[in-house]
């Protein structure tokens, strides 16, 4: 029982953490992306 | 149509779960990791797939799109092959008390995992330019490609500790696998998917700040 536990606690773990990476860079991305407007609305 | 893609998964994978607690357990208990490592090996191997696929696409076509879906598929299919390697460790601890044992389904599952992390690491660090980086790392993929047959012919062909197939008692356990190999494959899809578009908004992001 203790490694079917594992196991499936394996993937779970394994997917949400690429999960969790791809939220990082989406929102870095989104952070830069305001940056960028922020700075074209300041020189315009 | 992403959100729609992780939404079926979830349902798909969370439908393979149910059945597989409810009418399609596998008796020992701990055989019932199959419905984990089974989905995802065969995904680790479909990424690899696409890896090839999109590997051949940019050595033809020279478009960037297709590079962008070779890195997306080389992620995804690392994430699919630890899980491969990792419950296929705890499984052979649960059934033949050994943790790894040098057969060649094994050795050839670990080596697939290695070769992922080799065309990252490859994409990370070489000099030079995007292009020639790119051709390098598709270069690799193709010829990386070969041990996805090795993997799958090893156990058939080969004496091996790891069975070539297995049969189920039941049709429930047979639809409880189905259900987690199609969830598993639409997750793969989606997360190939989405992460070849961030790395798209990424690049057309740094050519903007270059201008």
């Amino acid at each position: 029982m203790l490694y079917l536990v594992l196991g499936f606690s394996v993937v779970w773990v394994c997917h949400f953490a690429y999960l969790f990476v791809i939220d990082r860079q989406a929102r870095q991305l989104h952070c830069r992306l305001d940056a960028r407007a922020r700075e074209t609305a300041s020189n315009t | 149509m992403r959100r729609l893609l992780f939404a079926l998964a979830f349902i798909l994978l969370v439908a393979s779960t149910w059945i597989a607690l409810t009418q399609g357990q596998i008796v020992p208990v701990q055989r019932n990791i199959l419905y984990a490592h089974v989905p995802n090996s065969v995904c680790a191997l479909l990424c690899f797939v696409v890896l090839l696929v999109a590997s051949i696409g940019y050595l033809i076509t020279g478009r960037q799109a297709w590079d962008l879906v070779a890195v997306a598929s080389a992620e995804a299919g690392l994430i699919f092959a630890t899980i491969l390697n990792a419950t296929g460790m705890l499984f052979s601890r649960a059934e033949w008390n050994v943790w790894w044992t040098a057969s060649p389904r094994l050795v050839t599952s670990a080596i697939l995992w290695f070769l992922y992390a080799v065309y990252l690491i490859l994409r990370a660090s070489l000099p030079g330019s995007p292009y020639r980086r790119a051709r390098i790392c598709a270069v690799f993929g193709i010829i990386a490609f070969l041990d996805v047959p090795l993997v799958f012919i090893s156990a058939r062909f080969i004496p091996d500790i790891h069975r070539p197939n297995f049969s189920f008692d039941s049709a429930w356990q047979s639809a409880a696998l189905m259900l987690g190999m199609a969830g598993t494959a639409v997750l793969a899809a989606a997360l190939i998917w989405l992460r070849t578009s961030l790395l798209r908004s990424s690049i057309e992001l740094e050519k903007r700040l270059l201008q």
